[in-house]
């Protein structure tokens, strides 16, 4: 698992990949806080980083399909997944490792934000009156967030034959998974009924569950459940696709 | 280490690319895999590797059954495929050591040095693989399947595209390993067959039509085949007690072929026969081996 993972992190700065999903994050990250007027901490009268928890699902749900796409997709594009399969590795450790090294990416590009959290810590008047409990359960949420995007990319890379194919699978997803059970519930014929047990299915319904900075064992079972689900589907996907 | 396939069946979809496919690779042998394209070869190879599974039948190493065990398997074997794919965009050091590590080699960085230094790499180790030549990406594929010392290598067609120079470095590489290792290579091309191997396994329509010994080919049928063309008709007579033809037939009035276990006396032979007659010789073909003609009966 550990030779799957350092290869996959590598291949990230190899192909710029890496530099480019980190420095895009960053970017627009940066612009939505400090620049763009609607938006900018800087022009508020609150200190809150919520911008940025907001913002930050969205941005992932395009950029962590672009980082998973290839992880399977190409090795079998390239041919490279039949030596992998044929080494004694596990699909199990093929999966993980290769997750774990898309997630690893994306923690990398959430730690330079904490540079935002220092930034409103001293512009809080009185200095540090910023809700720290809160901004700490957001990242929680963030990361749990990220590592459930991950395993919905990798296993649409073990669907798609196609780095595009498992692109475009990998974000639509994710996207019913963030947003769309939140959308369903507003169908007027669960509203009243069972929408906000359609809407506890959603991603989007546990993130904003660990952002007010009360974490829920609930919560965090919730997105362990949906990675070891997309972690146990793409093995099947990888051992079908031998038969 | 001896590997034997047992009744191997597998579908892709409504075609049946192996039909019961039985036959057994011998400890120290190499045992060339022929067949014509979409005979079963690859699909073969992929599932001794473990890549693919059958839908029926069995694959077994020193008794141990590949379906039961497919670790161990895969510990045991080394396997080249087709196409050779490679990560470009690493060194060939750097590939080799991250591929050896799943199979925890001790002293990886010495086992890699040793092996770039025994397949000819140790001039290109600062170069990216995506920099080397056809033949060279082809010694850090074989480099590769050697890391931690398999006793099986299967090797899917690992001459195909080579120069002839590349050919002849391969080849002789594969032969070396093969007094050591059991080896199951693929090629189209006979005379590498009878050059390397010593039993030749011919596969149609996902069956084994023929278990050759090729040496045994070679001793029973070592006669050699060619054709001669003359610019003038030529008579039956003249032919008549001629050393070391053993075989002789009049194709048309201008051709002769002949068949001879001692090429250079027959071709004088032939050449005094022009020479008396006044007769001048304007082509001579070798005829096709004994593997081709083998090869052509079972897989038409």
């Amino acid at each position: 698992m550990i030779s799957i993972f350092e290869r996959e992190f590598k291949h990230f700065f190899d192909s710029t990949i890496g530099m480019m999903v980190v420095g895009v994050f960053l970017l627009i990250t940066s612009l939505f806080l400090f620049v763009f007027p609607d938006s900018s901490i800087l022009l508020s009268p609150y200190v809150s980083l919520d911008i940025f928890f907001d913002l930050a699902p969205s941005l992932f749900l395009f950029l962590i399909p672009a980082i998973t796409m290839r992880s399977i997709a190409e090795e079998r594009q390239d041919g490279t997944l039949e030596v992998l399969l044929t080494q004694p590795i596990r699909s199990f450790e093929l999966i993980v490792g290769k997750l774990l090294a898309s997630w690893t990416l994306v923690l990398l590009a959430l730690i330079p934000t904490v540079a935002f959290y220092i930034t409103l810590y001293h512009l809080g008047d009185p200095k540090g009156n910023i809700d720290s409990g809160a901004i700490l359960g957001s990242y929680l949420g963030l990361v749990l967030l990220a590592l459930s995007y991950c395993s919905i990319g990798v296993f649409a890379s073990t669907i798609a034959d196609n780095q595009i194919v498992a692109y475009i699978f990998g974000t639509l997803l994710a996207f019913l998974f963030f947003y769309g059970f939140y959308y369903f519930s507003l169908l007027p014929v669960v509203v009243g009924q069972i929408d906000e047990l359609i809407q506890m299915f959603g991603m989007d319904y546990h993130y904003r569950s660990i952002s007010r900075g009360v974490i829920d064992f609930r919560d965090v079972c919730y997105f362990f459940s949906m990675v070891a689900f997309f972690v146990f589907a793409a093995i099947l996907m990888v051992e079908r696709k031998k038969q | 280490m001896s590997v034997v396939v047992k009744d191997l069946v597998k579908h892709y979809g409504d075609t049946k690319a192996l039909n019961g496919l039985c036959f057994e690779a011998e400890k120290s042998t190499i045992t060339g895999f022929l067949g014509p394209n979409g005979a079963g070869k690859t699909t073969t190879m992929k599932i001794i590797s473990g890549y693919l599974t059958a839908d029926s039948g069995v694959v077994t190493i020193n008794g141990i059954s590949l379906s039961e065990d497919p670790i161990y398997g895969r510990k045991k074997i080394g396997y080249l495929p087709e196409n050779n794919p490679l990560y470009p965009s690493l060194y060939v050091p750097e590939y080799l050591k991250s591929m050896g590590k799943p199979y925890n080699i001790p002293q990886l960085d010495k086992r890699v040095q040793l092996l770039m230094e025994r397949v000819g790499l140790s001039d290109h180790q600062h170069k990216k693989i995506g920099a080397l030549s056809k033949g060279l990406k082809q010694r850090v594929g074989l480099a590769r399947t050697l890391l931690h010392d398999p006793e099986v290598l299967i090797l899917d067609e690992p001459t195909t595209g080579l120069d002839p120079n590349q050919l002849v470095e391969i080849r002789s590489l594969i032969a070396e390993l093969g007094k050591e290792k059991t080896i199951i290579f693929s090629t189209h091309i006979m005379q590498e067959i009878q050059a390397i191997c010593q039993k030749a396994v011919i596969i149609s329509q996902g069956k084994v039509a023929a278990n050759v010994n090729v040496k045994e080919i070679d001793i029973q049928n070592s006669l050699k085949q060619f054709e001669f063309e003359f610019a003038n008709p030529i008579s039956v007579e003249s032919f008549k007690d001629l050393p070391e033809i053993v075989e002789i037939e009049f194709v048309t009035e201008y051709k002769v072929r002949i068949g001879t276990p001692n090429e250079r006396a027959a071709k004088m032979a032939l050449f005094n026969v022009a020479a008396h007659l006044k007769n001048p010789l304007m082509n001579i073909n070798t005829l096709q081996t004994n593997m081709e003609e083998i090869f052509h009966k079972l897989t038409q």
